[in-house]
């Protein structure tokens, strides 16, 4: 049987593994997943733990270890060390090495916690289900609440340009901060301020986003600070290049994104800790070896949507290859909510990022009740939707 | 009506009859105690009062344990201390006006490194480490996974402890202590190169350096890791431990790497060997400190205690001139108090292990007792899926756990403002008054001689003590010189 082995169980891998098993007989692949965690945090959920509601955070983990297993595919829980291309193994750390045929990577980018100093993840953050948890519990205490977008550490050449790792998690808590704020009386005891190294909100969305949030946070008095660089981050203040220094009681960070290490141990990174991928998110180099989600220098921006039509794409190349079919190459455009609060959320359908000039924004009920559908499903379905991206 | 006064009455009449009972069965109980009170108390229950006079609970139920299973009697937690333990007979010096207290708390630094000579030190946010408790054979892995959320949120670290390596701990601890034990594992090369900090574990004051081995409540997933092999954590120093730390240093050679030693008598002994290693850190681990079950006879019988160990050692350092290597002190840190005393007497960072355990179980203990009379240690530790109880809710659990750290850090802040200092590696033990005679005699405080009331014969008992506290700890020092080098050649 042909040894596939998919690295990473959240939106990326997570879906690969789903295509796999949806387009391949059982006979032909034997598929292992590996993930440090045997459940997934779903990540957009997060937002809501943060913005004033803690234990949310416990409540959107979802079994990824008996989805595959459920599917007749190996899971293991591992931490992954190296990925030697030429033996065609993974190495682990408490296992003997993984044989492949064909790899999947899916094992996003790292937080970059040490790219700015004074940094870390005790001063605030979002991206995993215990930070959330914790600027959750925090924010009922503050008087200034910060939330701080990283830069993101784009190889020079790469295209489109993005400035900030993910900037839509901060416009959300915010919201929904302002929000719950609001409903207690508390609104006008409480600063609010995003910083961004990006120019305008919303910097993959299109204009019409972008002038639709800018509306929104000046509506809900949110400061709003742009092409933000960080010289040093202290524990009740950020500062920044030009002796700016914003106060905070409590930051909130989506930290900088600046590749993967396991890639760089590896030497499978394009210099700057990227998944170099052709338009099949095959590697440059070697055939044999996909990459999926917020690991390649192709999935921009780095949402989750990405991740699974990347997924998606690659699982399709790699079967037309065995198949002899005519693979589509990835076709991006960005499908988001941002969660407004007071039950409304900005729906965002987009190509402009990739110069097509196609953009569709709308702010409503609707469309934070699409959002809600598609977060309930994914968690029943444990990400193996019946419709997927 | 009528109904009514007859129901009235009755009840009226029911009334009177019961207080006349109980009038006489008050002089009844009273009569039978007094008799009781005038008999001989050889058979009757008298005779407790006489045995808890020299038996202390913990002698009793230790008894019974070893009628019930016959076999070395065990018990969690904290080890026996002498009340009032040796911290609670130290106290804070306060600021008045050379120095004055501090301004402000916020501002006071509390951030630590744990072997600056590293080249990778571990940087801390405040001095305060989670003590190494394993998986499996101590805590149950929802217990070390909190640990591992509540170091990363605070900005300590956390350590894998004895037990094997759990990827999910490492994923979420930001800075992850990696115990090279004697046990079957964690050797391997990837694990190693894992570590922000290595820890090589050769003993711990509530076991001192015997061998232990793990059969009862083992969770399954442990099980299917030890797989054939018996659990077994070797006793005494490992043969090739002189060639242990070159050895982990080639694989993983900018992080920290030290050693965990028991508190003994002869430390200074064990200081010029382990120094002689170029290490890190050294690991001091008193006898008060516990574990999730070591034999009584160990841990409530062997050692010296964290704050003379502690102070002993830094005086030992100190007259060597060694720089760089950080002291971290385990065992009895209850609080900020314990912890800043800790730090005063010469710790670079305190272990906190009973503490952060009881904090994480906050909120939840409700839920045991009165369905299965049990304490919070079966929240927190690990056991067989055998024995049923409710889940340790990590959500609470970490919240909890980092408010306590939250609250420790805020009141170290709070101490050194009191004491006038800026920053925690100012703090002294010119910070320290000793409120005991003992307490003037081990840690030799200067403040203590002026401790009220002190007569004139036991100014001079205490001075007597001293001088032959300083002339055996000279004596130890120098038969430390004069063996250590041979036995480090000889074994390097
Ligand atoms: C707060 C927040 C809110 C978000 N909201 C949205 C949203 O509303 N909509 C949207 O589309 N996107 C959203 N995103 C983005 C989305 O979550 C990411 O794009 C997505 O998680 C990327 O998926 P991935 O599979 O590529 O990588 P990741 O999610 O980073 O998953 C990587 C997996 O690999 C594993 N792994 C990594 N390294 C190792 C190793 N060495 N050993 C073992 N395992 C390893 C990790 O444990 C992890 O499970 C949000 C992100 C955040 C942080």
């Amino acid at each position: 049987m042909h040894k596939v082995v998919v690295l990473g169980a959240r939106f990326g891998g997570s879906a690969t593994a789903y295509w796999l098993h949806k387009l391949f007989p059982a006979r032909e692949l034997e598929v292992t997943v590996v993930d440090q965690w045997t459940t997934m945090t779903y990540r957009p959920a997060l937002v809501t733990a943060a913005a004033g509601h803690p234990a949310l955070a416990d409540q959107w983990h979802i079994a990824m270890k008996q989805r595959c297993e459920k599917a007749g595919q190996h899971f293991v829980r591992d931490t992954i060390m190296r990925i030697d291309p030429h033996q065609q193994q993974v190495h682990l750390a408490s296992r003997a090495p993984l044989s492949y045929d064909t790899l999947f990577i899916a094992t996003g980018t790292d937080p970059g916690w040490k790219t700015i100093p004074g940094l870390g993840a005790e001063r605030g953050g979002v991206c995993e289900d215990y930070l959330a948890r914790q600027s959750g519990d925090r924010l009922h205490r503050a008087r200034s609440i910060v939330l701080a977008v990283g830069p993101l550490a784009q190889a020079p050449d790469d295209t489109p340009r993005l400035a900030g790792s993910l900037d839509a998690p901060a416009f959300e808590i915010s919201f929904l901060t302002d929000a719950w704020l609001r409903q207690q009386n508390q609104r006008q005891n409480v600063k609010l301020t995003i910083i961004t190294p990006a120019s305008v909100p919303g910097e993959a969305f299109g204009p019409k986003n972008q002038a639709l949030l800018a509306r929104f946070l000046a509506q809900r008095h949110i400061d709003l600070i742009t092409q933000a660089q960080y010289h040093h981050v202290e524990h009740d203040a950020i500062h920044l290049v030009g002796h700016l220094a914003v106060q905070a009681d409590v930051m909130i960070w989506i930290p900088p994104y600046h590749g993967s290490e396991l890639l760089r141990v590896s030497q499978l990174d394009d210099g700057y800790g990227w998944f170099p991928a052709d338009p099949f998110c095959v590697h440059e180099k070697w055939p044999n070896i996909y990459g999926v989600g917020d690991i390649s220098r192709t999935a921009l921006p780095k949402l989750g949507h990405i991740a699974m039509m990347q997924a998606r794409t690659a699982v399709h190349h790699f079967y037309a290859l065995r198949h002899h079919g005519t693979p589509k190459p990835f076709n991006p455009y960005v499908l988001h909510v941002v969660w407004m609060g007071r039950g409304q959320g900005l729906l965002t359908l987009s190509n402009w990022l990739y110069g097509k000039g196609h953009e569709w924004a709308h702010p409503g009920v609707s469309s934070a009740l699409a959002k809600s559908l598609f977060d309930y499903s994914y968690k029943l379905f444990s990400g193996w939707m019946p419709i997927m991206p | 009506m009528r109904f009514v006064l007859i129901v009235g009455l009755c009840v009226i009449l029911a009334t009177l009859i019961a207080i006349a009972a109980a009038l006489v069965g008050t002089r009844l109980l009273a009569r039978r105690v007094e008799h009781l009170l005038g008999s001989s108390p050889r058979t009757s229950i008298l005779e407790l009062f006489y045995s808890l006079q020299a038996w202390s609970w913990r002698e009793i139920i230790l008894t019974m344990r070893r009628a019930q299973s016959g076999k070395v009697a065990e018990h969690p937690m904290d080890s026996f201390v002498l009340s009032p333990s040796l911290l609670d007979q130290l106290a804070f010096d306060p600021a008045t006006f050379h120095p004055n207290a501090h301004p402000h708390t916020h501002n006071i630094s509390l951030t630590t490194q744990i072997g600056p000579r590293a080249k990778r030190p571990l940087t801390l946010r405040l001095p305060v480490l989670i003590a190494p408790m394993g998986y499996g054979i101590g805590l149950a892995a929802d217990t070390k996974l909190a640990l591992a959320q509540i170091s990363s949120v605070i900005g300590t670290a956390a350590s894998s402890g004895e037990g094997p390596f759990l990827p999910e701990e490492r994923a979420y601890a930001q800075r992850w202590i990696l115990q090279w034990s004697k046990g079957p594992w964690n050797h391997s090369r990837a694990v190693i190169k894992l570590a922000d900090a290595i820890e090589i574990h050769l003993g711990q004051g509530a076991e001192a350096e015997i061998a232990v081995h793990k059969t009862h409540h083992l969770p399954r997933r442990l099980k299917r890791m030890a797989g054939q092999h018996q659990i077994v954590f070797h006793s005494g120093i490992p043969r090739d431990f002189f060639r242990l730390v070159p050895y982990l240093r080639r694989i993983n050679p900018d992080v920290p790497i030290g050693v965990k030693i028991p508190a003994s008598q002869h430390l200074e002994a064990d200081l010029a060997i382990l120094t002689a290693l170029s290490l890190d850190f050294i690991t001091i681990d008193g006898s008060e400190a516990g574990s999730a079950g070591s034999p009584a006879v160990i841990s409530d019988h062997f050692g010296i205690p964290t704050a003379s160990a502690v102070k002993r050692a830094r005086d030992w350092l100190i007259s060597r001139h060694i720089e760089g290597v950080s002291l971290i002190a385990s065992g009895g840190a209850k609080g900020a108090a314990d912890i800043a005393k800790l730090l005063a007497l010469g710790a670079d960072a305190v272990d906190v292990g009973s503490a952060i355990l009881f904090a994480m179980s906050h909120g939840q203990v409700e839920r045991l007792v009165p369905t299965f009379f049990q304490g919070p240690s079966a929240l927190v530790f690990a056991d067989s899926p055998k024995h049923r109880h409710p889940r340790l809710d990590i959500g609470q659990a970490v919240l909890h756990g980092t408010h306590w750290f939250e609250a420790t850090a805020q009141e170290l802040q709070v101490i050194l403002q009191a004491l006038g200092l800026g920053d925690v590696h100012n703090l002294s033990r010119q910070a320290l008054i000793a409120r005991t005679l003992e307490a003037q005699t081990l840690l030799e405080l200067p403040t203590s001689q002026h401790v009220p009331g002190e007569s004139g014969l036991s100014q001079q008992v205490s001075s007597l003590a001293t001088e032959y506290q300083r002339l055996l700890t000279s004596l130890t020092e120098q038969f430390a010189l004069l063996t250590s080098p041979r036995s480090v050649h000889r074994h390097a």
